[in-house]
């Protein structure tokens, strides 16, 4: 039985695989049938339709950040500020001389700007983050700012 | 979330202030992405700690060539299928070579504003049901399709070949997609299709 057989004996199982595949997953004749089967079938074309919903949703799932245990920044904190990255990787990464003075120029701007800062950014995440004792439990994010990382 | 570039390159220059606030701006991302991958708190803790172990060792060697945060997720990816690797086969791999297959972007195309926001809505209901597929599917998925790696990148790191990475995958969505409208059908006070569906199917298993 043919591929175009089955599409109209109605046996959507044939292209069902193919339906939950996002673009570039399929081989170009798997994406032809599969396309010139959806303009036929309203009902595979629902599903795959279904499909494009949790592909969308799946990649949303990065945006949204699940609670740590009470205590894991702490110890994460500590070990950042008990090491201290080599200064000459860093020369090498800039590559020119005159990174490390233009880094602590940044350095400088940044420590002055979080100064001025305190009530904002990072701050009152970590005062939530202490106040929450359960895990792991989901922090829903700023719709804005998935937008923002979706585009 | 993205972090500022400056910031990095202070952290990179030796600011300890710069790479606690680094730390404490990213710390929740990794340790979702540990906890999605390896499916309990208490390994995903322990990734993150290393994560962050590795990330100070090797911070200076990072050249801005890819997003911060996307660098972030590849040292994670790596650090998490080591230890998955480790658990699974108990054999440890010593400086493995996992490679660098987090995408820089992952876009559905054609999705317009109303079906971003459902889709983050969705996002939150998926969380939980992505944490009952069997291991290798989540695995697959949560690297494919939440953190955007190639399929070929999928196969390499899971020791898989591709067209074994899409059987797990396609199944994986299958399943989830299922799901997805069967709790929303018996929301909605009707008998769930996916009762009468997987009756039909006589258990098909992954």
């Amino acid at each position: 039985m043919s591929g175009r057989d089955q599409f109209l004996s109605g046996d959507h199982l044939a292209v069902r695989p193919y339906l939950a595949a996002r673009s570039g997953e399929l081989e170009p004749a798997q994406a032809r049938q599969l396309t010139e089967h959806l303009s036929r079938c309203a009902s595979c074309a629902a599903e795959a339709a279904g499909f494009h919903r949790l592909a969308l949703a799946l990649e949303a799932m990065r945006g949204l950040e699940l609670e740590p245990p009470p205590g894991l920044l702490d110890g994460l904190v500590a070990v950042a500020a008990r090491r201290r990255t080599n200064p000459r990787l860093v020369a090498a990464a800039a590559g020119a001389g005159g990174a490390l003075v233009a880094t602590a120029v940044v350095a400088g701007v940044l420590r002055s700007r979080r100064r001025e800062a305190t009530a904002s950014s990072s701050r009152p995440v970590l005062a939530r983050l202490l106040r929450r004792p359960t895990s792991p439990t989901l922090n829903l994010p700023v719709l804005g700012a998935a937008s923002a990382r979706a585009r | 979330m993205e972090v500022d570039r400056r910031l990095v390159e202070a952290a990179q220059a030796g600011d300890r202030e710069a790479m606690s606030e680094l730390v404490r701006a990213t710390h929740r991302g990794v340790y979702s992405q540990a906890l999605r991958l390896l499916g309990n708190p208490e390994d995903a803790a322990d990734v993150t700690q290393d994560v962050y172990l590795r990330v100070v060792r090797k911070l200076g060697g990072f050249r801005h060539e890819a997003s911060f945060t996307t660098w972030l997720a590849r040292v994670t990816t790596n650090v998490a299928m080591s230890t998955l690797t480790r658990r699974s086969r108990r054999v440890a791999i010593e400086g493995g070579s996992f490679a660098d297959g987090v995408a820089e972007t992952v876009a559905e195309p054609d999705a317009d504003p109303a079906e971003r926001s459902e889709a983050i809505a969705l996002a939150a209901r998926l969380e939980t049901l992505v944490q009952t597929l069997p291991e290798g599917q989540r695995q697959v998925l949560v690297l494919r399709d939440v953190y955007g790696m190639s399929t070929e990148e999928v196969a390499r790191q899971m020791g898989l070949t591709p067209g074994a990475v899409k059987v797990r995958l396609f199944r994986a969505r299958e399943r989830l997609k299922a799901q997805l409208e069967a709790t929303e059908t018996t929301e909605d006070g009707v008998v769930p299709l996916q009762e009468r569906r997987r009756g039909r199917r006589g258990g098909r298993r992954a």
